[in-house]
């Protein structure tokens, strides 16, 4: 399979939490070389709608497609193929506690492909952690790093193994901005790339500037589901209230 | 009021599914273990050495009291009723086949069972083990089978030390109060010890690694998403732990002294 013309579908999912509807019934195609942008309130179901999507949570009812593999149909062998092209930058990071930082992201490169040299992986993770000023933090553990450290590796390590598919949730939450502006450059280098991007933020003005697609979520539902152009002129009253409230105050100043 | 019994029983249902389905996913896996390449041998030796290793002062204390305990009651009670020929069956009934098994078993669940329970909930909470299959590696298969082994493992190893240490108490004792040959009391240790009395110690061993590796496990990945579920589960892992290496306990008894 070229994993460059792959789209992943989320086919009538929904996810429950006992009574609570978090997911309801969402559709959404995610088309591959370009870039899909969620954004929606605090709680609207962004980030569990891109978990499913890679395939990290359970669901209740429906399926997600990557091309024709069912991706919670099929056997862990088959879903350790998938996941090696694909990457996922947690919203906290989510390093592993237990292990060091060279370990958190050589772990990925392993497992991708077991028969790796050890010299290899070792020069990988260097280069990694250089690109972004981060090498003498090699052999530290998470808790030592900034919340932004541990984002800027989270990152890294859903890149390391090169995927083709990358999933980010709140990519520049919690970064200085020097930071944010070298990982917003990195995931522009993506798009450019023709990577497949599934992209949760609040930051409207990188949403517009990075976005193919543009995906509107209000509680558990997909409101608006548009290229980012028509999505932007979407007279949708609920996603009009939700661009109102995401306009900067100096916009909106100039704005009045 | 019948919606909420009604999704209470719905829950219920849901829960012993789940249960049910963790358990023979583990036991796949667990099956699986030695052929996976992608499996955590680290995690494995790091579980044997804290489980096993780490807890071997605490084991040696507990066997050499009671080994000691039993020996001095013995002493004091048995030549009362002319049965001081009985000292040897009872110190091996007590030691080897009960208390061995058991009192192992209830200081790795209260070491290692509420450590595994807590670590593993504590993962859930900071989305690790979601990291962990967005790698493609099973948290189950990754963390899970090879704390169970590591349990299991220690568990054997360290009721044989208890039945040394426990048995070397007692020597200890019976030397002060009768002046006892080491040799006279090993032959003596030996000639009463019996296949079945082994074979039950290490019977009951790798049940109660299981047991309390399982549900350590299981209460972990329980955790759904709140801090404050780590410790009520931990607790409920301690608990479903003693209990049913009691009530196996109690049947291992009766299906090999019927």
């Amino acid at each position: 399979m070229n994993w460059n013309e792959v789209p992943v579908k989320l086919e009538n999912i929904t996810v429950m939490d006992n009574r609570d509807t978090i997911v309801d019934s969402v559709n959404l195609e995610i088309l591959p070389g370009k870039v899909t942008i969620i954004m929606g309130t605090s709680g609207c179901g962004k980030s569990t709608v891109l978990k499913i999507a890679a395939g990290l949570i359970p669901i209740n009812k429906g399926s997600v497609k990557y091309g024709e593999i069912k991706l919670y149909k099929i056997n862990q062998k088959d879903f350790v193929q998938v996941q090696k092209h694909t990457g996922f930058m947690f919203q906290d990071g989510a390093l592993w506690a237990n292990k060091n930082i060279y370990e958190n992201l050589s772990l990925p490169l392993v497992i991708a492909d077991p028969t790796l040299k050890k010299e290899w992986v070792d020069d990988q993770v260097k280069k990694s952690l250089k690109s972004f000023g981060m090498e003498k933090e090699m052999m530290n553990r998470p808790a030592s790093l900034s919340a932004g450290e541990r984002k800027m590796i989270s990152f890294l390590r859903a890149i390391i193994s090169d995927p083709q598919i990358l999933f980010m949730d709140e990519p520049t939450t919690y970064i200085d901005r020097k930071s944010s502006l070298l990982l917003i450059k990195k995931i522009f280098q993506f798009k450019k790339e023709g990577k497949t991007i599934l992209l949760v933020t609040h930051d409207l003005t990188l949403a517009k500037s990075l976005a193919d697609y543009f995906v509107f979520m209000h509680k558990g539902k997909i409101i608006v589901n548009d290229t980012i152009d028509s999505a932007m002129s979407s007279e949708d009253p609920l996603l009009r209230a939700f661009m109102e409230d995401q306009t900067p105050g100096e916009e909106k100043k100039s704005e009045i | 009021m019948v919606e909420s019994i009604g999704w209470w029983f719905r829950n219920k249902i849901k829960s012993i599914s789940y249960a049910f389905n963790f358990f023979l996913f583990l036991l796949k896996e667990t099956v699986n273990f030695p052929w996976n390449k992608r499996v955590g041998f680290k995690v494995l030796i790091m579980q044997i050495y804290f489980t096993g290793v780490e807890a071997l002062s605490v084991i040696a204390l507990i066997s050499l009291g009671i080994g000691a305990v039993i020996i001095i009651q013995g002493v004091s009670i048995l030549p009362m009723f002319g049965q001081s020929s009985l000292m040897y069956s009872i110190l091996i009934m007590i030691i080897t086949r009960e208390l061995g098994p058991l009192l192992t078993a209830f200081i790795i669940t209260a070491r290692s069972g509420s450590a595994i329970t807590t670590e593993l909930g504590n993962m859930v909470i900071s989305h690790e083990m979601e990291a962990y299959m967005s790698i493609g590696l099973h948290p189950i298969s990754y963390l899970g089978v090879p704390r169970l082994y590591g349990v299991v493992l220690a568990m054997l190893f360290l009721n044989i030390y208890f039945n040394l240490f426990g048995l070397l108490g007692s020597y200890i004792v019976a030397s002060f109060i009768h002046n006892l040959p080491f040799d006279e009391y090993l032959l003596n240790l030996i000639q009463t010890l019996s296949f079945e009395d082994i074979f039950s110690a290490f019977l009951k061993s790798i049940v109660f690694g299981v047991i309390v590796a399982v549900v350590s496990i299981y209460y972990g990945f329980d955790v759904n998403r709140a801090v404050t579920e780590v410790p009520q589960k931990t607790i409920k892992s301690i608990g479903t732990s003693i209990t049913l290496c009691i009530l196996a306990d109690a049947v291992i008894v009766i299906l090999t002294r019927i």
